[in-house]
Parts: C-alpha cells; sequence; structure tokens
C-alpha cells in the first residue's frame, strides 16, 4: 500500500489556504465524513476498493489510478466523483441505493472545492485485525503464575517504594461493624458486638477470623453479594418500556443468585448455568432458573420488529460482555470496537450463540415431582369436570325456564314467540335454480326439482344497478323455484317485492300471478292480485317459480312475497327484503334470549337456587384438592436444534445482514471458531437444543483454551471493589484497553489464580481478603499522603464508602427492630408516594399500600419495576436495571437528606427504633441514648455526644433522635 | 423566611480552611477546564461534584458562548399534529376521500383515506405562516418560531420514540436530554434541581419516568417531577408529627455530632459534601415552594397563560411555574402535554377534531402567555422554547374512524427565543404531509442543535459508561444552522 501511496504524496497538488482549510475540515467532520462513512466507505475502503476507489483517506481519494484521479482538491467540476452521485454519468453512485440529498451532494462538492481536506481516516467495517500484541494485553494474556505473596507483601512492596506503609489496625468496634456491613449488609447487633470484644480481648486474631467465618455463613451475606450480581446482570421483575409488563415469574433467578451465594456454588459453574443451565442440567429447575441471566432484560411487547429482536439480543451480548468477560462488547455492535480488540464480527458470531432462542417459563420442580404434579393436575381436572357437569346441565335447563318466564312477559304471538326462538332464520328464502331450459313442467307445484343446485337471492352480476347478489348469474336465462311454508295471519297488503331484468313471469303454485317486459332498477312492490291471495295457502307448502330474461348489461332478478306494513320508515324495500321477521324479532326482543351468569342466578327461582347450591358445595369439595401448582421461571430454550442463520449487519442494521457467520468467539482470546477452541456444538441429547450456549459456558471458564482467566480476573477483582469501594482495577465492567490498568497486576494475577486453584471457591477469596492487614485498616488519611497517594490507588489509607440504597434501608429496620429476614419468593411492594406511582401513563404500583412485616423485609425482595424505581432507593442511587451495572454510583444530593429527614418511611421506623429503645433500655435516657448509638453505629456515644443528645431530648422526643442517628454519617457509611 | 439553614460552625470553617475549601469539587472544575470538555468518568468510590455546586457550574457555556441558560421543553405526549397545526396541505384538501399512496407503513396496520385537515387556516405574522384556527393565540407569536418541519425518529411505537427525543435513543437506559445539561453546565442555583419535569394532570406519558432518568449518568442529573402547586416535590414537607423547632434541632445536632465525626475523617470530601447537603436540602425546603407560588402573581399575568378558564389552567399554572423557574436559574424545564392514553394525550387514533377540539384550547393560551411574559421581561433570548411531540400524524384516517395513525417520518417542531431565527423554517414534507422530502432533521440533529444553544459542543460532552464514551447525539447530528440568529 505504501508503495504505492508515497510517488502520489508528491504528486498532491497545492494546499488551499489554511482559513479555507479550516472551514473543510469542519465540513468534513460534520457533515462529510458521516456521509462518506455511511454511504462509500463499506464498498471503498482498502480491502475492497471497488472500481480501484478507496475514499477511507485523502491519499487513497487522490489516488490517479487506470481512470485518473476521481477527485481533483479546490476543481469539483473536473472531479468525476461529483458526476457519478449527481446521477450525471453512470455507474450512479452510491451503487443501488437511494441517490444521496442534494444538500449531501451540495456538501461534498463544497468540501472538494475547499481541497478535501481529512481529519483522519475514516475506518470501513471488519476492517480490525486482532494481533498478537492484542492479545498480550493484561488482561487477556495468560495468568502469571502465583508468587505465593500475601496481598499484604503485594501492597506493602508498593508503599514502601514510595516510603509509605500501611496504616495501623481499626479499632475491633470499627472492625466487626465495618465486616458485617460488607458481607451482610445489616449492621451488627450490640450482642454480637458484646461477644466479638470478649473474644478480641483473649485473642484478636482468633476473634477477627470466626468472625468471618461466622458473616459468610450467615444467609445474609447471600442476599447482599448476590445484590452486587443481579447489578451487573441488570436483574428487574418487569419488561419496561410502554406496558413494563409485571414479571411474576422473574424472582426464581434473584433467589438463585442468592443461593448460589449462600452455597458458594463454583464460580464457574455459576456462570456456565446462567449461559446454558437448560442444556447443562436440563430438568433441573435451578439450572432453568439460572439462565433468567439470558431474560432479565429489558423488552418491547407490543410491537415485534427484527430491530427490537436484534435489541434484546445485544441487551444479552453487552450483559454477558460487562458482567463476566469485563469487555464491553455492546460497543463493537455498529462498527469494530474503537479501541479494544473486538471486530464487529465477533460481535455477531457470539451473538449467534443466543439467536435461536426463545423465553419460556419452566416449573420450578423437578422432573420426578413435576410428573407428580401432572399426575395429580390430570385426575383433579377429571374429578372437577365431573362434578361440574350437572351443574353445566342445571344452567342449560335453568337458562331455557328464565327465558320462558321472559317470554311470558312479553306481549307476542304464540308464533311470534316460536320463530324468535329459532335459532336460524327459518324463512331465509333459499332457492332451486337452473340456468338450463327445463321441461315445460317445470313452474308445477309438483316438479321435480331436486337435482337444480340451491342459491340465495338475489340472482344476478355485481354491478347491476340495485343489485344485492346472492348467486352469480352471467347468462341469458334463469328459472328459480323455492317452496315456503306461509304462516302469516293478516292476509291483507300482500305483494310481492321484485327486482327483474328484461322479461320475468312469477308463478304462485301452478299459477302465473306477475309478468313484465322489460328492466327495473331498483325493488318494487307489485301487489299481489285478488286470484293469488287465493292461491296462497295458509300453514301449507306453496311454490313461488319465476322466470327471468336478460339480453343487454347486466343480469338480475329476486322475488320476495312481503307484508307491505312491514316497510318501516327508514328502510327501503330492498332493505326490507332483505331483513326478515326473525330479524326484526331477534333486534327487538333478543336481549330475553342472553341469560348471563349474573342473571341465572338472579333470576332462579328459590328451588333453582337450592338445587344449584347443593351442586355446588360438590364442587368445591373438589376444588379444595386442587393440586397447587408450581411456582415458574422466565428462562431460556432453544427453539430447536437447528442453530438459526446468523449474519453480520453491516453498521448493525438488521435489514443489511453482510457475511453469513457461524458460532465463534472472541479472536483476542485464542483459537474461535468452536472445533479450534476445543469446545465443539454438540447437539443436547434430548434434541431440543442446538448446544451452542453449552458450547459458549464450556469456553467462557475454560482457563487454558477459553476465556478463564480473563473472567478469573474480572471476579477477582469484582470482589475487591466491593470489599474496598474500589477495584485494582477501577472499573470492574471494562477490562479494555481503555481502563486503568491494575494498580497491582501482580495481585490480580494471584488472586485469580487462587480463585481457580480454590475450585473457584468466591468464599475462599472473601476470606483472603478479609484477613488481610489491607483490609483491616483503620484507614487514616494525612495530607501527605494526599500528595504522595491521592487516588489512594497504593492502598495506604481506606476511605469510609457511602453505603448502598439497600444497607441503608436495611440498616433502618435493622435498628429499630422491624426487618423481616423472610428470604426469597415474590417480589414486595412497600409504600410509595402516590406522585411518583403518577408519573407513568398507567399505574403500575398499587396505592394505600400501608407497610408492615410483609414489605419490612430485605431491600433486594423490593419488586424491582423499570418504570416505577422506589423513589428512596433510586435517590441512593439504585441502578435502573437497564442496562449492566457493575460499579454503582455513590451520589451526594440534598434529595437524600430531604428523604432522610422527610419520607414516611423514615419517620415510622424512627418511632418505632424509639419504642424499641425505651422496651430494651428502660425509661432512662443515658440508657436509651447508648443503645441508639451502639444499634446504629457500633459504638457508645461519647460524653460530648452524650451531652447533646440528653439536650436534645429536653425539648424534642426519643423519635427524633433516633431519626438523627439514621442520618448520621457515621450511619451511611462502611467504615 | 422564618426558618434558617442551620449555621456552619466553627470548627467547619477552620476545617475548610484547613482543607483549602472543598477541593474535591473545585479540582474537578480546574480539570474540566483545562481540557475544554467533560470527558470525565466518576472518580473511583468519591462523588467529586455536590449537587448544584462547584462542579459543572458554567453559566458562559461548557465548549463556547451559550446563545440560551435554559430550556422549556413543551412536550405534546403522544405525537401532535403538523399538518393540522402549523403545516397545512392544501394537496390534502384536493385529495380529501382518496386512497393514500402504497407502502405506508403504520403502527395499527389500518389505512383509511387521505383525509383533509378539519380545520381552517390563515396566515399569520411577517413570516406569513398558515396557522389553524385551534390555535390563534399562539399563532401571534409565528414570528418568534423557528420551525423544524421534516423532523423523523427512529420508531412509530410511543415508548421508544418518546425515549428517543428524551434521551437520544430508541432504547431504556440512556441519560435524558435534561440530564446531559445538568452534568454539562450544572445548575445556576443550589436550591432548586438543575433539572425539572411536570407532567399532565391525566398522568405521566407511556414509560414514564425513563424519559427523563439518568441512565448511566450518576442519579443527581435526573429530573425532579414537580407539582405545580403546593408541594412540588416528594419528601420536601416535613412529617406532620415533626415541628419546624423539632426539624432545626434535629439539623443541629446532627451537624455537631457529624463534624465531631469528620473531624476524625480528615480529608473526605464526601462526608463533607454530605453535611452540606442537609444545607442545601433546609434551603430547598424554602426555595421550592416559594418558586411555584402563583399566588405572587398578579391578576393580568395569570390571565395572559389563561388561568382563569378551566381548560387551560392547568398548563398555564405549569407554563407560569416554568417561568418562575426559569428566573430562579433552573436549567431544564420540560412540561408534558397530555398524559395516559390516546384521547386523554394527543394520540389521536379516534376522532383527530375530538381530539384537538380537547388540546388545543388546554395548550394555546398559555404558550403564547409564556412567550409573551418571556418577552416581555427581557428573557425570551437567553430562554429556549421546545415544542414537539415523539412523531406527528399520518395524512389519511386510521381506518374510517376519522383519527389519524404515528408519522415518525415527517414530522414538525418548533423553537423560539435563545438564539433561534423567528420566523425561519426549515425542512418540508412531501404534499401529503407524510414524510420528509427536504431538510430532514433527525432527533440527533434536533439534539445538537439544542446543546449548541446552551453553549455545548454535542460531540464533545462526553462520559465513559461500561468503557465507551456516550454522547446524548450517538455517533450523529448536525446543529441546524439554518433556523439559528
Amino acid at each position: 500500500m505504501l508503495s504505492l501511496l508515497l510517488p502520489l504524496l508528491v504528486a498532491l497538488p497545492q494546499e488551499p489556504a489554511p482559513a479555507d482549510s479550516d472551514e473543510g475540515l469542519k465540513l468534513f467532520e460534520e457533515r462529510v465524513r458521516p456521509i462518506l462513512q455511511n454511504n462509500c466507505v463499506e464498498c471503498h475502503n482498502p480491502s475492497q476498493s471497488k472500481g480501484e476507489f478507496d475514499l477511507s483517506t485523502r491519499e487513497a481519494l487522490l489516488f490517479e489510478g487506470e481512470f485518473g484521479a476521481w477527485v481533483i482538491p479546490g476543481e469539483p467540476d473536473e472531479s468525476e466523483l461529483l458526476y457519478l452521485i449527481d446521477h450525471e454519468e453512470k455507474p450512479f453512485m452510491p451503487k443501488d441505493e437511494p441517490q444521496l440529498s442534494q444538500e449531501d451532494r451540495d456538501a461534498i462538492r463544497r468540501w472538494i472545492e475547499l481541497g478535501a481536506p481529512y481529519s483522519e481516516p475514516i475506518a470501513e467495517q471488519g476492517g480490525l485485525q486482532v494481533t498478537e500484541e492484542d492479545r498480550q494485553h493484561w488482561a487477556f494474556r495468560a495468568l502469571a503464575e502465583d508468587s505465593g505473596n500475601s496481598i499484604d507483601a503485594h501492597l506493602d512492596r508498593a508503599l514502601a517504594e514510595r516510603g509509605l506503609s500501611m496504616g495501623p489496625e481499626a479499632e475491633p468496634r470499627q472492625l466487626l461493624r465495618r465486616l458485617t456491613l460488607d458481607l451482610t449488609g445489616l449492621p451488627p447487633t450490640p450482642l454480637v458486638m458484646e461477644q466479638f470484644l470478649t473474644a478480641w480481648e483473649a485473642d484478636a486474631e482468633t476473634a477477627y477470623a470466626a468472625a468471618v467465618d461466622r458473616l459468610l455463613a450467615d444467609s445474609a451475606y447471600g442476599e447482599r453479594w448476590g445484590r452486587h450480581w443481579l447489578d451487573a446482570a441488570r436483574y428487574a421483575d418487569s419488561g419496561g418500556y410502554e406496558f413494563d409488563v409485571e414479571r411474576p415469574d422473574a424472582w426464581p433467578y434473584r433467589d438463585w443468585v442468592i443461593d448460589a451465594y449462600n452455597q458458594d456454588l463454583p464460580y464457574d459453574l455459576f456462570l456456565r448455568l446462567q449461559l446454558a443451565g437448560d442444556e447443562l442440567q436440563p430438568g433441573d429447575p435451578a439450572a432453568h432458573a439460572a439462565t433468567g441471566f439470558l431474560t432479565s432484560g429489558p423488552r418491547i411487547t407490543n410491537q415485534e420488529t427484527i430491530q427490537n429482536r436484534y435489541d434484546e439480543l445485544d441487551d444479552i451480548v453487552a450483559t454477558m460482555g460487562s458482567s463476566m468477560l469485563g469487555v464491553t462488547l455492546g460497543c463493537a455492535r455498529c462498527h469494530d470496537h474503537k479501541f479494544d480488540p473486538i471486530p464487529t464480527k465477533d460481535y455477531y458470531a457470539i451473538l449467534g450463540a443466543f439467536k435461536n432462542t426463545r423465553r419460556v417459563k419452566q416449573p420450578m420442580l423437578p422432573p420426578a415431582e413435576l410428573a407428580v404434579y401432572r399426575g395429580a393436575k390430570a385426575k383433579y381436572d377429571e374429578e372437577m369436570r365431573a362434578a361440574q357437569a350437572p351443574l353445566e346441565e342445571w344452567k342449560k335447563r335453568t337458562r331455557a325456564a328464565i327465558v320462558e318466564r321472559r317470554l311470558g312477559k312479553l306481549e307476542l304471538t304464540e308464533e311470534e314467540a316460536r320463530l324468535l326462538l329459532e335459532d336460524e332464520d327459518p324463512e331465509l328464502p333459499v332457492w332451486r335454480y337452473t340456468m338450463r331450459k327445463p321441461a315445460d313442467d317445470w313452474f308445477q307445484p309438483e316438479f321435480e326439482d331436486g337435482d337444480w343446485p340451491e342459491g340465495t337471492p338475489g340472482f344476478g352480476t355485481e354491478g347491476t344497478p340495485g343489485a344485492r347478489v346472492g348467486t352469480q348469474w352471467k347468462s341469458k336465462s334463469i328459472w328459480l323455484r323455492r317452496e315456503f311454508e306461509h304462516r302469516w295471519l293478516n292476509m291483507s297488503d300482500y305483494g310481492l317485492a321484485i327486482h327483474h331484468d328484461e322479461d320475468v313471469a312469477v308463478y304462485l303454485n301452478g299459477e302465473l300471478i306477475y309478468e313484465a317486459e322489460g328492466y327495473v332498477t331498483d325493488y318494487q312492490f307489485v301487489p299481489l292480485p285478488p286470484h293469488a291471495l287465493e292461491l296462497l295457502k295458509p300453514m301449507e307448502r306453496n311454490v313461488l317459480a319465476v322466470h327471468c330474461k336478460q339480453t343487454v348489461g347486466g343480469q338480475y332478478i329476486d322475488v320476495h312475497l312481503v307484508d307491505r306494513v312491514t316497510v318501516g320508515a327508514n328502510e327501503t324495500l330492498a332493505d326490507r327484503v332483505f331483513r326478515s321477521r326473525w330479524q326484526t324479532l331477534r333486534e327487538q326482543h333478543g336481549d330475553v334470549l342472553k341469560v348471563h351468569d349474573r342473571q341465572l342466578n338472579e333470576e332462579a327461582n328459590d328451588s333453582e337456587r337450592a338445587e344449584r347450591a347443593t351442586l355446588q358445595v360438590a364442587i368445591d369439595a373438589v376444588r379444595k384438592r386442587e393440586p397447587r401448582a408450581p411456582q415458574q421461571v422466565l428462562s431460556i430454550q432453544d427453539k430447536g436444534p437447528e442453530p438459526e442463520k446468523n449474519w453480520l449487519l453491516a453498521r448493525g442494521n438488521p435489514l443489511d445482514p453482510k457475511d453469513e457467520l457461524e458460532l465463534a468467539f472472541l479472536q483476542v482470546i485464542g483459537p474461535a471458531t468452536p472445533e479450534d477452541a476445543g469446545f465443539p456444538i454438540q447437539r443436547r441429547v434430548d434434541g431440543r437444543s442446538s448446544g451452542q450456549r453449552s458450547s459458549l459456558a464450556a469456553w467462557m471458564t475454560d482457563v487454558e483454551r477459553g476465556a478463564g482467566r480473563l473472567v478469573a480476573r474480572v471476579e477477582a477483582n469484582r470482589i475487591w471493589h466491593h470489599h474496598f469501594g474500589v477495584g485494582l482495577v477501577t472499573t470492574p465492567g471494562d477490562f479494555g484497553t481503555m481502563a486503568d490498568p491494575p494498580s497491582h497486576p501482580e495481585l490480580l494475577d494471584d488472586l485469580a489464580q487462587r480463585l481457580i486453584a480454590s475450585g473457584w471457591s468466591r468464599k475462599a477469596l472473601h476470606r483472603e481478603i478479609l484477613l488481610s492487614k489491607a483490609y483491616r485498616q483503620a484507614g487514616q488519611w494525612t495530607p501527605e499522603l494526599e500528595q504522595i497517594d491521592g487516588d489512594n490507588r497504593l492502598w495506604s489509607y481506606r476511605p469510609p464508602v457511602r453505603l448502598e440504597a439497600e444497607a441503608i434501608r436495611d440498616s433502618i429496620l435493622a435498628a429499630s427492630g422491624s426487618l423481616n429476614r423472610q428470604m426469597g419468593g415474590p417480589g414486595i411492594k412497600p409504600w410509595i408516594h402516590p406522585d411518583a406511582i403518577a408519573t407513568g401513563s398507567t399505574e403500575k404500583w398499587p396505592k394505600g399500600v400501608v407497610d408492615g412485616p410483609a414489605t419490612w423485609r430485605r431491600t433486594v425482595y423490593v419488586f424491582q419495576r423499570r418504570s416505577v424505581l422506589v423513589p428512596t432507593l433510586e435517590t441512593f442511587d439504585l441502578p435502573d436495571a437497564t442496562q449492566s451495572c457493575t460499579r454503582r454510583n455513590r451520589t451526594t444530593t440534598p434529595t437524600q437528606a430531604l428523604a432522610m429527614l422527610n419520607n414516611p418511611f423514615v419517620r415510622e421506623q424512627s418511632k418505632r427504633f424509639a419504642a424499641r429503645l425505651e422496651r430494651e433500655a428502660g425509661e432512662d435516657r443515658t440508657a436509651q441514648i447508648r443503645l441508639g448509638f451502639e444499634l446504629t453505629i457500633g459504638r457508645p456515644p461519647t460524653e460530648q455526644e452524650l451531652a447533646a443528645c440528653l439536650s436534645f431530648l429536653t425539648d424534642e422526643t426519643l423519635a427524633d433522635l433516633g431519626q438523627v442517628l439514621f442520618n448520621l454519617n457515621e450511619f451511611l457509611y462502611l467504615p | 423566611m422564618t426558618e434558617l439553614p442551620p449555621r456552619i460552625t466553627t470548627s467547619r470553617r477552620e476545617f475548610l480552611r484547613r482543607a483549602g475549601g472543598g477541593f474535591g469539587s473545585l479540582a474537578l472544575t480546574d480539570m474540566l477546564l483545562r481540557d475544554g470538555q467533560l470527558h470525565a468518568q466518576e472518580p473511583a468510590g468519591q462523588d467529586p461534584k455536590p449537587f448544584g455546586k462547584g462542579g459543572g457550574v458554567k453559566a458562559s457555556g461548557l465548549h463556547f458562548e451559550p446563545k440560551a441558560k435554559s430550556v422549556i421543553y413543551l412536550f405534546l405526549y403522544g405525537g401532535p399534529s403538523g399538518m393540522d397545526t402549523f403545516d397545512p396541505k392544501p394537496t390534502l384538501d384536493r385529495l380529501d376521500g382518496q386512497s393514500p399512496p402504497e407502502g405506508i407503513d403504520t403502527f395499527f396496520k389500518d389505512n383509511g383515506n387521505l383525509m383533509k385537515s378539519p380545520y381552517s387556516f390563515k396566515q399569520y405574522g411577517e413570516s406569513g405562516r398558515w396557522v389553524c384556527n385551534m390555535l390563534p393565540h399562539m399563532a401571534e407569536h409565528v414570528d418568534d418560531m423557528a420551525f423544524l418541519q421534516a423532523v423523523h425518529c427512529a420508531s412509530n411505537n410511543h415508548a421508544p420514540a418518546l425515549l428517543h427525543l428524551n434521551c437520544g435513543l430508541p432504547r431504556v437506559g440512556f441519560p435524558s436530554m435534561g440530564s446531559w445539561l445538568s452534568y454539562g453546565l450544572g445548575c445556576e442555583t443550589q436550591e432548586l434541581p438543575g433539572f425539572i419535569v411536570m407532567y399532565d394532570w391525566r398522568g405521566g406519558p407511556i414509560a414514564g419516568p425513563q424519559n427523563w432518568g439518568t441512565g448511566f449518568l450518576p442519579s443527581r442529573f435526573q429530573a425532579t417531577p414537580f407539582r405545580a402547586g403546593g408541594t412540588p416535590i416528594l419528601n420536601l414537607a416535613r412529617p406532620e408529627d415533626v415541628s419546624e423547632r423539632t426539624q432545626r434541632a434535629q439539623l443541629e445536632l446532627l451537624a455537631e455530632i457529624n463534624e465531631h465525626h469528620l473531624d476524625h475523617h480528615p480529608g473526605q470530601t464526601d462526608l463533607e459534601a454530605r453535611i452540606e447537603s442537609y444545607e442545601l436540602a433546609s434551603r430547598m425546603q424554602l426555595a421550592a415552594p416559594e418558586a411555584i407560588d402563583l399566588d405572587q402573581e398578579s391578576e393580568a399575568t395569570k390571565e395572559l397563560y389563561g388561568l382563569n378558564d378551566k381548560r387551560s389552567e392547568y398548563f398555564g399554572k405549569q407554563c407560569l411555574a416554568a417561568r418562575r423557574l426559569v428566573e430562579r436559574g433552573v436549567r431544564t424545564i420540560q412540561l408534558y402535554s397530555g398524559g395516559g392514553h390516546q384521547q386523554e394525550s394527543w394520540d389521536a387514533h379516534y376522532g383527530l377534531k375530538d381530539n384537538m377540539d380537547l388540546h388545543c384550547p388546554e395548550i394555546d393560551k398559555p404558550i403564547a402567555g409564556l412567550l409573551t411574559d418571556l418577552k416581555q421581561r427581557g428573557l425570551l433570548d437567553s430562554t429556549l422554547v421546545v415544542w414537539g411531540g415523539e412523531f406527528g400524524r399520518m395524512p389519511m384516517s386510521q381506518g374510517r374512524n376519522g383519527g389519524r395513525d404515528h408519522n415518525p417520518d415527517g414530522f414538525l417542531m418548533w423553537m423560539a427565543g435563545g438564539g433561534t431565527k423567528g420566523g425561519s423554517s426549515y425542512g418540508e414534507t412531501d404534499d401529503i404531509g407524510w414524510q420528509g422530502v427536504e431538510g430532514r432533521t433527525s432527533v440527533h440533529d434536533v439534539h445538537a442543535t439544542i446543546l449548541h444553544l446552551m453553549g455545548i459542543d454535542h460531540e464533545k460532552l462526553t462520559y465513559r459508561f461500561n468503557g465507551r464514551d456516550f454522547r446524548l447525539t450517538d455517533v450523529a447530528g448536525r446543529v441546524v444552522s439554518e433556523i439559528l440568529t
């Protein structure tokens, strides 16, 4: 490439004046670059320069090839390119795409006029090559062998290099408070504190280690640390967007995460089950629950578009990237990753693992129990059907009786009543017809017309004036016959409603009653001649026969016997003939026939009711035996054994698929195809699953050939991050090239090695960190430290870290004695202000909730509704669960202060807190204050504080004091 | 003014002197000034910018001199019709009742015939803008309005379209424009939030707070929903059983113990900022109700905003409150006209005329009054007023019900004041108002333009999250200079 370009550089025309160049550059940046990027560079780049034209760089743009240069700077009229994009010469550009807008073309013209300056090359898509150097990035390379050095040895060495040393150990009270809040999210109780202090006196080291073990074994540990993972997994109990559909079957995933932490489920398995639990352990409800990781994302539910589907897949890939791999995969959706060695191809290749998945609700029961349930349910359904049959029969019978009683109250003739009860219109005219000339006696009542086809009126072709075609008639002549039972009793004013073609003859019971020449254009009323009335046989079989001819225009014939009186004021004769008496009766009295369940109860008579009550008793008895449906979990499953077709999408556009791709892994980790990496795709035994996700999962945690080394580093850092408030790598979700490198790379690798060596035991890693001196530092900042270690990357001191929203709420509930420690189950919805509910287009939170033990549970169990976050929690930086959050914000705002001072929850708990102090400390003010301090901040008050509090209590209440304690910095911060 | 914030104690003052005075926030400001852009990731584990203080507060704009200091964004939720308000289409009158062109994709996929506007139009102002007879008061201001007539967004579905207009992408999880403005510019008042939203009495818009969320930006940049009366903010009022005296005593005791704690934790700016946050909270408790106390306004002003008409009273109060908030230094105020669903909002699926007959009188006087009032107080030059919905409406009837379905491919917005060129216009839709054909303006362009007027280069206002520098305008956006002075 270079050799080609060099001579050109020499031949470049003179540069335009700098002022123009500034304008040109601005134009390039603002207008031209996006145009070229979006429309041209895909085909005209260094690796694919169609027509020997590449416009990714200025040099290439001006290249004078076989056909000369396409662009001459400063000379738009000489620049061939403009003729092509102006569609003045072929090939029109962009090829096979709509023409660029006039404004876009003007911008390019002006830019060429200004010398066509580039600020930097335009990168084409798919050009990124992953190099060996990329693979040597600190996060991706092989783990260093375990140095054997302790955490403190690593830190001490770096500190010593700067002439620093680690600070002294914290006081035991502070240590236990730190440890307890850190591991469980709850403050230590005064009793536990007292026991710890006693043990500490005897043997500090043993006491501390015992406390670590005890707290790691506490189920509250999983509730706190599981929450950290749920942030990364953007877990929520609803789908977001307009309908924000509740997911009552999401929480089993949340509970699975909490349980996995408490059971110390090996971290590698923890990851694999979340990616492919359904494939790895089919039928295991816990494994199905684990795949909730893949179904927790936000989702549009009122419109199915391919764009929405790809947004869902992107959510999965991006979340997997930042939570597991510490790689910002989402950045490679539309173009090669700007900073990290992640080509777009890698993004779509790995996305393929999820492409043929669908969301399914799986029962949370193991197969054997599920079979038992299903058997019981089938038996129950059978019994229920049997019990309900007599009731159905009763309903049918009683409905009929009620209808009869209602009919009795109407002023209808017996004949009308009978007609009303007919299910179908008995007078619906059906004619027999033929278009071939029949035998001469065709109009006689006895004529055998059984082989004529049947048709409904009228007969003719669509478009004939006034026609309402029921049966097609396109020939020259038609013969019609119809039998009817004449039921009308009123014998006056009868006639024919007739619409006919050129010649028509109508016979009644074998006698001609009407004849006409010429056609008409609408229905007409023709009174029956007197002799016809005599021919009509009431309540007996009558026969109408009609013959009609046509020579010009559209065909049409229709004849009805009508009672003129019944033509309503607002209807035409045509309307009338198509509206039967049955219809009229139904319109007027149809309601009589409808007996809703409610009316069934209201209108049943005493004996009917008594009968029903007996039947209901039997049904209720059966219902009591209904087996409880198992809880379901929203999990993921493949649609079938075949992987779905998968493509690289140009610029992330689902309507612009490019190369077809098979499942592959990140090139920067190692061999990218499943076969080369050693994780070939194997269809699952049950034949329902493609096995792609199992392959991905195996790759994810394999230390040698897969991403295991990376995920171990990410997890070790995550644990460090949550213990210290900041990680060795400050960005737990981004280990890419833009991330700050680890403060202590060897330490990070050692911790990752030890995580793996312990069988991926997170608790083992906790233990190692918690027992270090570094964790136990008192953490005193000094101005000198500010000079040397201002950002504390040497861990020379330990700053207090503000507690998360959950730990604050839980600490308040624990201190006030209100906390209900019940674990698991559906999310709870505590009271929130009606104004916070009204912010959406529909109310998505219950109003008027009264808080009590049912809602005074740990905050991890609060229903996380994407469109209604509990305001107080949100104020304290609860993430909104729309994207993976690996590091929470920790803000300080006056709205937090307002919430802590004025929110009804805090106030109510302050009162309960006061009541508890009075209950447990008696009436002595000093004792109450001491206990209050112990319960909230884990230490007794100083003399000065005690005096201030006593003075406060001369005018204010104990609840007022309790609320002050909830607002203390010391209460709100992890020491 | 009976309640005063707790005094800064002597010991604290001494401390601040010792520590050089709140270095955390100041340090960051310096960094921003040096770089000429906000490019910051939150320093690990610390919160560098206390709410409304130091930090990003830059009245003079972030990247260059701003034209506007505040934005009032009038959001007509549901999607108002351009062709029935400010951009009539005579061709539609002619083609009324005929079949629409092939290939129009609509949300409900129930395309009826082309439908002319039920309203009559008259020309107004020197610019000669045609305005429908339902907006006679707003019509008097057309020479202050700069029209974007061919805006397009990415979705014909409410939630994604709302998110697109508000947060730059048609997906959840990204910061709203108001949050970006607070992040970039801070707030000129310490006593009020920098970004305030007031929603309709019928409820919020579809997707609710996701529209004014803060995404991955720190939560303090999110909007604070305000009520246009009474106690405007959640948790602002004291609990009923806490007297003013008691709360004051609480704050004093709290400050005392916290100061004591701080003495043992020197250099912890976060602890210091939290102590300060209680002082700010106290001031906010006074300032917020005062800011929306409309009793301080004259009868003439109330009349101007349509407060004496039942139909326009609610939105009028919000518009008047918005002006008061601008005067007090609030950066972004977003008002929603329309809440709930369908006819409750501008979402005229079923009966366009019924819908507009209901909603136009609700906003006509209030918006006209706001523009008049801002102008007469000399505030219009420094206040950008933005008008628009999440999309526009289709030229044909939806089925046979006389409504119009969503149209994301060519809809109308206008801006006024704050450096826009009154009476100007950019972009055209086709003769029936279906698609933009000239001067198509993307949502990114709209955002780039608003940021530009606020003194921000939209490409330089970035925030690093999950490894990427995010922008409000993603990877696009052009300042629509055609409508600027």
